[in-house]
């Protein structure tokens, strides 16, 4: 083990794939101990980048450090990483015994070593006793587990994780989560998790670093990222949001405070903006839905209130959502748990909605179509 | 799976399959009924039945001196060529398949179709064009002409039934076996050869099959010294058409369903075909 902080360094990291750029210019360095998410749509890169730390892809240009030494030029082999597929890429010949041992014997360690140690990976993931199986005979989640085990069980510097949830069903989904995330915490390992499941993201990394068409478009804490994204694709791409197209018709930076009309001459005010905005830009305002505040007309009146009228309510089980047009005729989503008074609310009906003016946001406008 | 229905359709399907297997066996029943004739011709059907031809087929087993070899050697000279080619070709075709299975390179597609070549070519043009060649290479014995040759004509199989291993494989294990710390040779020899197994087993099967029936190519290549079965056959038809083949022919169907039989015990022909 070396003494430099960060158990993984990627600098300047960049992949072609003919004439498109698969990953571009990617700086970022994971801590030891730390679960890192690649967040981001199909084509962004987020697995052509875990490819480029396995060793599986050469990248064109930067350099990669595992455990503070350079090792681009090394192959997948001499990289000491430990790799989960989506398709779980567990050998089919092979016992679940034999399977997790796979990677031991390569390092030739002692048969009683190797008896010991497979036998405590499988206890980390629960399996003991099926060591005589074949993978064919074990339910998709065993064999997940069964896929963990042996990338753990070889102590690996950093353990790559690609997509391996996404073949399991919504609610094993969930569960193995939580369970990745215990194990994770438990045994201290650095991790790299591809995945394009937000929530995923959400639920599993103490960072995540969205990917847009190869570039990275921020990186932080999936609290911070919810809370502060940067810019639209990032609001847009974690969880769910409300935008507002309008301009910046006022701004007051003593007060942190801006003013901002939308493109249906809604007035907003916005707090806690930073330096930068120009008066007259183009801009977004945007929101998270259970950030919206709706009440009964007739209320006393306050900061950005407008008048709206209810499109429908749609039941998703834990969360009510509904949809409202505001009276200048912009459309917005709001979030409840269910079982609040809001599921009474009948389509139609006129009522008031307030967008608090610390919950709504300024983002750069976006490019127009 | 929809359930299966007994109707008059249903009915005229069954008669239908019936009568298709009964026309691909006649032929063979056929000959194996006419070579118990006791007549000197090959008609069909027998008047009267003897084994007097099988008494025949015996008499020829061993060399007649001065006059043409014996099927004893002529069987064992097919099988060696025959073994010798299908181990040579299943090697060179493991290695053709997973390069160009494992590597992606420029002109791929065109090499894929050159070495399925032998398989769209006239076996008859390879057999004048081997010809004319080996005659430059002196130095090569008829048994090794024929070597080679079958191995040209038997390559293809190997290609197809190994590239259709890997392409079902994929190419995520190996590349998990190399993550885990093994070289790139014994994530092969661990993990995809296991894996593609089948595969190469049926390619050689495939390749001795093709080498024992080869006619035409070896018609071109054969000696007196090096003298493979089918030619035999072919020149005793020559001379004397009599039931004597029908009677060598039933042995050899005898002789494949045997090597069937134990073949199916030792590897498994049904998982060979389902996979």
């Amino acid at each position: 083990m070396g003494d430099t902080a960060e158990a993984v360094r990627l600098d300047g990291i960049t992949k072609r794939f003919d004439q498109v750029i698969a990953v571009n210019d990617v700086t970022l360095e994971v801590q030891r101990g730390e679960f890192v998410c690649l967040l981001g749509p199909s084509g962004c890169g987020k697995t052509t980048t875990l490819r480029i730390v396995a060793g599986f892809v050469e990248a064109d240009a930067g350099r990669l450090l595992i455990n503070g030494k350079d090792v681009s030029d090394r192959p997948p082999n001499k990289r000491d990483i430990g790799m989960v597929y989506q398709s779980y890429a567990l050998f089919p010949h092979l016992t679940v015994f034999d399977n997790v041992a796979f990677g031991l014997r390569m390092r030739r360690l002692s048969g009683a070593e190797i008896t010991e140690r497979v036998g405590r990976a499988l206890d980390l993931v629960r399996l003991r006793g099926k060591e005589e199986r074949k993978p064919g005979q074990l339910s998709g989640g065993q064999q997940q587990r069964v896929a963990l085990a042996r990338a753990l069980v070889i102590h690996p510097t950093v353990l790559l994780l690609d997509e391996p949830l996404s073949n399991l069903d919504a609610k094993l989904r969930k569960q193995m989560q939580l369970e990745l995330k215990a194990l994770q915490r438990a045994i201290g390992i650095t991790t790299v998790h591809v995945t394009h499941d937000q929530e995923e993201a959400l639920t599993l990394a103490d960072r995540a670093v969205i990917l847009n068409e190869g570039r990275i478009e921020q990186i932080g804490p999936p609290r911070d990222l919810y809370a502060h994204p940067r810019n639209v694709f990032v609001a847009d791409f974690l969880g769910r949001a409300n935008f507002l197209t309008g301009r910046v018709t006022a701004v007051d930076l003593t007060q942190g405070m801006a003013t901002f009309t939308t493109e249906r001459k809604e007035v907003l005010t916005v707090k806690g903006v930073e330096s930068g905005l120009i008066v007259g830009s183009a801009a977004d305002a945007f929101i998270r839905p259970e950030r919206i505040v709706m009440r009964l007309r007739g209320g006393p009146p306050v900061e950005n209130l407008l008048p709206a009228e209810v499109v429908q309510v749609i039941f998703t089980g834990s969360l009510v959502t509904v949809e409202l047009q505001t009276e200048a005729g912009s459309r917005l989503f709001v979030d409840r748990a269910s079982g609040g008074p809001e599921e009474a609310f009948a389509a139609g009906e006129k009522i008031d909605v307030i967008l608090p003016a610390p919950a709504l946001r300024l983002l750069d406008g976006r490019q127009p179509l | 799976m929809l359930p299966r229905r007994r109707t008059t359709g249903h009915l005229f399907l069954r008669m239908w399959c019936g009568l298709v297997f009964a026309f691909l066996l006649a032929p063979i029943a056929i000959l194996f009924l006419t070579s118990f004739t006791a007549s000197e011709t090959l008609a069909f059907p027998p008047a009267q039945y003897s084994v007097r031809w099988y008494a025949k087929v015996l008499q020829h087993l061993k060399d007649a001196p001065g006059l043409k070899p014996g099927l004893t050697g002529v069987f064992l000279l097919s099988l060696r060529i025959g073994l010798i080619a299908a181990a040579g070709t299943t090697v060179a075709g493991v290695l053709a398949a997973y390069a160009m299975h494992r590597y992606r390179f420029r002109g791929m597609a065109i090499l894929r179709q050159y070495f399925l070549l032998p398989l769209m070519f006239p076996q008859i043009v390879t057999g004048i064009a081997l010809l004319v060649w080996f005659n430059h290479l002196t130095a090569l014995g008829p048994f090794v002409r024929l070597i080679l040759g079958h191995m040209i004509l038997t390559l293809p199989y190997v290609v197809v039934t190994v590239g259709a291993s890997l392409e079902a494989t994929g190419t995520d294990l190996e590349e998990a076996a190399i993550g885990l710390g093994a070289s790139r040779l014994r994530a092969f020899l661990l993990v995809t050869l296991p894996l593609i197994r089948q595969g190469v087993i049926a390619g050689a099967i495939f390749a001795f099959i093709i080498s024992f029936n080869a006619f035409t190519i070896t018609y071109f290549l054969y000696s007196g010294d090096a003298l493979p079965l089918p030619i035999w056959i072919f020149e005793y038809m020559a001379y004397f058409l009599d039931p004597t083949l029908a009677a060598i022919s039933s042995c050899l169907i005898l002789l494949t369903l045997l090597a069937m039989f134990a073949l199916d015990r030792l590897v498994g022909i049904g998982r060979l075909v389902t996979r």
